[in-house]
């Protein structure tokens, strides 16, 4: 027999405020509260407390002057919005573009999409440290070939701060684009075939059929991977750090090496905190779409 | 609050504070340029643990890597027993001193007091603002002061001899970049000029602009502590110095990535032979060389003394003393100052710098007097001693005002630089802002 949900309540209610003389809990919910101490514990040491201790850190008001006194925190600003802006665009973009190749048929597309992967599936440090390398303008391979093949320097991919913000956005879609794509495919495969069967036998070319089949049907997954990727791509350190270290002279900076920055470099964790609380006008109104869309998206 | 800190330290330094647990005594020191220097501290690390019975853990980090953890461990409330890095006289030991974070080392130099120089001391001898009294808060160990290094082989490939090398501050900078760079690309190397670092993620750059501001007498901070940076003939000098620093790297006679560099990224490029000449404190680039390429190091590399400054006079050598840090917070303060004592008798130390093939110059007369230093026919630890000999020895401003510390540790002369050759601004709008951001710090 199954109880309803408000005769479970009513059960319940009697059994606390009745005094039946049974336990407050059964032998089941004890034995899962036991199982779930230590997930508490450990959210509540490792997620709840940071988290406050970093938003008793931010009422700091000296931090915010300080940081927003650093001439640094105006170029920091603008540099986050151009990897957030282009960096997102371009690479969700790409994505959505380069899934409507993965989802052909045929084996040399299966080789090609493991070749395409790679990237996203090898670690960070060696992958961006090779690039890092690769972009040296003294001795990277770029600019020694342009000498070779031009007796021209090439430009200094990381150490002018334009190149070096190009070569940062460049590098973060390299490096997460295969795992956009490969989400769009994914959601692509999900579209039954015969909506597209009765669009063609309706007269619909390739480009309705994207417009009125492919794009509606996957326009959820698409909008909620945008969300998630530019909450990602607000805490992505690894891209810059590994690559221009935010220099030339903190040139190339984000919110997330910039706090980094003043918390473990001049031990300043107020002002790193204040540095990294500033994505709180992008991330907070994204996390609550992103949170009512997925609701809406499991109700439905 | 206190207990959360110390996690965040642990979270930042998992595996140095396990060190700090189990150790009677714990080390973090700047790394060196070649495995002898390690190996020299830890030979005096091993004989003090053989006296003592004790145990000792050290910890090698990259030059600036220790400032920062430092940094971050102080605090948190756990720094190490002893730590070393080249930044701290001039970036760090004045101002916490003043706070009262150094623990008090007159018991350890003031029975030795006579046995060191009396500038390097007095380097040491610091205002502690908590007691209003002066005290030995740091022990000086070594000097330092930038050198000049160029590849002689690259010189003659140029088609040049050693004897067309002009001795004048800007007629030598422009030799490398008109004459030796151009020819050596004619031949088809991608060789830079001059080896010129910038960035504020090193050290090196400060070294080097001061020296450029004393060659032609820009003295920001005078003897009583003023800053003088507005007086209009002062202003007039550090403009000419920072236009003559920045014209290798405005007229790309200097390696791009060169305003990027970390501490040991001018040795790397310059040992690659990327660039003819470097300027680099200590003797790291040519000794990195000594043991695997002796041929190299005695005939190939060459350490001059600086050009002569814009007014014909020896451009003055700029000693900074470094030194050994104990914290207040320290947890075996005695520990470190018995491994201290251990570590400045001349029977230690001197074959302990010896070791490092003398890459530093010692802060005792007894061990200068040493005919390693004296009568040696190494080129360039005998030219390193006629740096320190032969012309002017001049501190860092740090020693006239403590506050100029800040000045370094925020890197205003390197962001001064930066307005100049990224960004695109004048010298006089460049030293307008360093000017102002220099009163502030100096209070003045």
């Amino acid at each position: 027999m199954t109880l309803s949900g408000a005769a479970l309540l009513q059960a319940n209610s009697s059994r606390k405020w009745l005094g039946s003389g049974r336990p407050l809990l059964s032998f089941k919910e004890k034995w899962a509260l036991f199982f779930l101490m230590p997930f508490a514990t450990m959210f509540v040491a490792f997620v709840s407390y940071p988290i406050l201790y970093a938003l008793f850190l931010a009422t700091d008001r000296s931090a915010y002057t300080r940081v927003i006194a650093d001439p640094i925190y105006a170029r920091t600003l603008w540099n986050t919005f151009l990897f957030i802006v282009i960096g997102v665009m371009l690479k969700m973009l790409l994505a959505l573009g380069l899934s409507s190749f993965f989802v052909l048929p045929g084996r040399a597309i299966r080789i090609i999409a493991a070749l395409f992967i790679l990237p996203w599936a090898v670690p960070h440090i060696p992958s961006i440290l090779s690039i890092r390398w690769m972009l040296n303008s003294e001795w990277g391979m770029i600019n020694n070939l342009l000498f070779q093949m031009f007796g021209i320097d090439g430009p200094a991919w990381l150490t002018n701060p334009s190149f070096g913000m190009a070569s940062i956005i460049t590098v973060h879609i390299w490096k997460y684009l295969p795992f956009w794509t490969m989400i769009l495919v994914a959601a692509r495969l999900g579209i039954p075939k015969e909506l597209y069967e009765s669009a063609r036998i309706d007269g619909a070319g390739s480009m309705q059929q994207f417009r009125y089949v492919t794009f509606p049907a996957i326009a959820n997954v698409f909008l909620t991977s945008t969300m998630l990727t530019t909450i990602w791509s607000l805490g992505d350190f690894n891209s810059i750090y590994l690559l221009t270290g935010g220099g030339p002279m903190e040139r190339t900076n984000t919110l997330a090496t910039m706090g980094i920055r003043y918390a473990f470099r001049h031990a300043d964790f107020q002002a790193g905190i204040v540095t990294l609380m500033s994505a709180l006008p992008i991330l907070v109104p994204l996390v609550i779409v992103l949170t009512r869309r997925l609701r809406r998206n499991a109700d439905a | 609050m206190r207990r959360f800190r110390a996690w965040l330290a642990v979270a930042a330094l998992v595996a140095t504070t396990s060190a700090v647990a189990a150790a009677d005594l714990t080390i973090w020191w700047t790394k060196g340029t070649n495995p002898q220097e390690d190996d020299a501290l830890k030979g005096v690390v091993a004989l003090w643990e053989k006296q003592t019975g004790k145990t000792a853990e050290v910890s090698f980090y990259t030059t600036g890597d220790t400032e920062a953890k430092v940094v971050t461990a102080l605090k948190a409330g756990s720094p190490p027993d002893l730590t070393f890095d080249f930044g701290y006289d001039l970036a760090y030991t004045p101002t916490w001193a003043y706070d009262g974070l150094l623990a008090d080392m007159s018991d350890v130099l003031e029975p030795i007091a006579d046995q060191f120089q009396k500038g390097p001391l007095q380097s040491a001898y610091l205002l502690n603002g908590k007691t209003n009294k002066r005290a030995y808060y740091a022990v000086p160990w070594v000097q330092m002061t930038p050198h000049v290094h160029y590849w002689k082989d690259l010189l003659e490939k140029a088609g040049y001899t050693e004897a067309d090398v002009p001795k004048q501050w800007q007629p030598f900078f422009d030799f490398w970049c008109e004459k030796v760079q151009p020819a050596l690309r004619a031949k088809g190397d991608r060789i830079y000029g001059v080896g010129q670092g910038s960035s504020t993620s090193s050290n090196d750059p400060f070294f080097n602009i001061h020296l450029a501001l004393n060659a032609f007498g820009a003295q920001v901070v005078n003897p009583d502590g003023q800053l003088q940076i507005s007086d209009p003939e002062v202003r007039k000098r550090v403009i000419a110095a920072l236009d003559s620093y920045a014209k290798p790297i405005l007229s790309k006679c200097s390696p791009p990535d060169a305003v990027n560099w970390n501490g040991v990224d001018d040795n790397v490029s310059f040992l690659n032979k990327k660039n003819v000449v470097v300027m680099n404190p200590t003797l790291s680039i040519p000794l990195s060389l000594q043991a695997k390429s002796p041929d190299v190091y005695r005939n190939e590399i060459r350490t001059v003394p600086w050009p002569d400054g814009p007014d014909g006079k020896p451009t003055p050598a700029m000693i900074s003393v470094k030194q050994v840090l104990v914290f207040r917070d320290s947890p075996h303060i005695d520990n470190a100052k018995s491994f201290l004592k251990l570590l400045l008798q001349p029977e230690n130390i001197g074959p302990m710098l010896k070791a490092t093939g003398g890459r530093w110059m010692p802060v005792m007369p007894k061990l200068i007097e040493d005919p390693f230093y004296t009568q040696t026919d190494d080129p360039h630890r005998a030219a390193m001693v006629r740096q320190f000999t032969q012309v002017q020895n001049v501190p860092y401003p740090q020693a006239y005002n403590r506050l100029y510390a800040k000045v370094m540790q925020e890197q205003l002369w390197q962001k001064a630089i930066g307005r100049i050759v990224i960004d695109g601004w004048t010298t006089d709008k460049a030293v307008d802002e360093l000017s102002e951001r220099m009163k502030v710090l100096l209070g003045s």
